[in-house]
């Protein structure tokens, strides 16, 4: 009888924390679907085009029509290819951004509105972040083609070199904190964003959020001209969906970040009291990550792309020495006017 | 016959330079506008940063020394709470066993040694 009863908590617990789980999956999931129609979208205006407006109102559903499409094309596989690596690829990758999506679930949305307050959150999220290059290179290598081997090499070598930076910038966020825990941050900053004092430093992070996601300046991996279309050549249907996705969802990702460590997080002015039931805080920091979104696809209707060595140059012989000036100068101000968090 | 010829040659002075060069306008603020503005938001930045953690630290020390002010009375209050259950358990045990024959003396320490030591049961 006892047991039973036991069995049956642990039965309800489960699925309690399976539901706590999937309330942040799943409004990420579709987040990430309505990215691309938001992408397009916006990429339409720049150019004063109309977009897509035929599926849905003013085009919303625009993202399933496509992910129906995909969905239902036939997979082709090389026949050369190394099969069990060339479907392994586009799953690790998204399952690595899945688990950036266990990101979500230290991400705090506001004042105890996290699943995790995990003391080491920066430590996960880089962590985490790298290991999607092991998909890029596992699928570069197994479809057998030189194309996408040679975007896999190129998407490589660029992730990691500006991954350098991206982590330059962070711990400089950090030195500044003296913790990692996105909540503790995000308090830090109650007194001014992050983005004032370290202005410069926010600008080279987003360089390097740009390049970490192989967005347009830096999307020479993707280059149609040069490329076929990069790492993922060979990649058809339901595998290309994958790497898809988790190429949005790691744009959120970064821009959820970023909007917590330099635009405050879920802190906003204090312009009225809220006593009603409705939590604005998770609100304001979706509006932070919009406004990121919306960056990330302004730098695409605007800017060139650059070349290999130019990105390449750009990273070792421009950005790393001014990070490393910075992880410099932030400690020795911190230290000089004896105003160190601890 | 001799015709009279005449060499084409290149204008007195020379000719003038080819004109290749972009005319673009120069927009914006310039370069030690910007590096002035950047460091000046910089600047004020830190200055917030620093009195947010000044009072960061503040709050701190308030905690702890609010914390060794209060020692001493939560000290005092288990003890005196220690005490009192300590004796209301001896006085329980004295009227539950007055009438056994050959109990031996009520609270008498299990140590031959005559050195106080501190309860080790909470009584509850």
């Amino acid at each position: 009888m006892l047991g039973i009863n036991i069995n049956k908590i642990a039965l309800i617990s489960v699925i309690f924390n399976l539901i706590d789980v999937l309330s942040v999956i799943l409004p990420v999931l579709l987040a990430v679907a309505f990215m691309t129609i938001i992408e397009r979208k916006q990429l339409a205006a720049h150019q004063r085009r109309v977009g897509p407006n035929t599926v849905g109102y003013y085009g919303v559903l625009q993202p399933i029509a496509d992910a129906l499409k995909l969905i239902v094309k036939e997979t082709v596989i090389p026949s050369q290819s190394n099969k069990v690596l060339f479907y392994l690829a586009p799953v690790s990758t998204l399952i690595f951004s899945l688990l950036g999506y266990d990101l979500w679930g230290i991400i705090p949305f506001g004042q105890g509105l996290s699943l995790s307050d995990f003391s080491l959150g920066i430590f996960y999220t880089l962590a985490l972040s790298s290991l999607g290059i092991f998909g890029v290179l596992l699928a570069g290598w197994s479809a057998n083609s030189k194309y996408a081997f040679l975007g896999s090499l190129r998407s490589t070598s660029a992730m990691i070199s500006y991954e350098l930076i991206l982590s330059s910038a962070i711990l400089i966020v950090i030195i500044l904190n003296g913790s990692l825990n996105y909540i503790t941050i995000i308090e830090n900053q109650q007194a001014i964003w992050f983005i004032v004092p370290l202005l410069p430093v926010f600008i080279f992070y987003f360089i390097a959020i740009l390049a970490e996601t192989s967005r347009t300046p830096f999307d020479l991996q993707e280059a149609e001209s040069e490329l076929v279309a990069g790492f993922f050549t060979e990649h058809s249907s339901v595998p290309f969906v994958f790497f898809f996705l988790s190429e949005y969802s790691s744009i959120i990702l970064f821009s959820c970040i970023t909007s917590i460590l330099f635009l405050g997080g879920y802190n906003m002015p204090e312009l009225f009291v809220n006593d009603t039931f409705i939590n604005l805080q998770s609100i304001v920091l979706g509006l932070k990550t919009c406004i990121i979104c919306f960056m990330f696809v302004l730098v695409r209707a605007t800017l060139p792309r650059l070349r290999y060595d130019q990105l390449i140059s750009l990273c070792w012989l421009n950005l790393l020495p001014v990070a490393v000036a910075f992880i410099i100068l932030v400690p020795s101000i911190l230290v000089a006017f004896d105003i160190a968090p601890y | 016959m001799s015709v009279p010829y005449r060499q084409d040659m290149p204008p007195s002075g020379g000719f003038e330079a080819i004109k290749y060069k972009r005319n673009l306008p120069f927009r914006g603020p310039g370069g030690l506008a910007i590096l002035g503005g950047v460091t000046a938001i910089c600047a004020y930045g830190f200055y917030r940063v620093g009195k947010g953690n000044l009072e960061k630290r503040e709050l701190r020390r308030e905690k702890a020394w609010s914390r060794i002010h209060l020692v001493p009375l939560l000290l005092a209050e288990s003890d005196r709470d220690a005490y009192r259950r300590e004796q209301a358990a001896l006085a329980r045990e004295r009227e539950i066993m007055k009438d056994v024959p050959g109990w031996e003396q009520v609270g008498r320490s299990v140590y031959s040694s005559s050195r106080y030591r501190s309860p080790e049961i909470a009584i509850l």
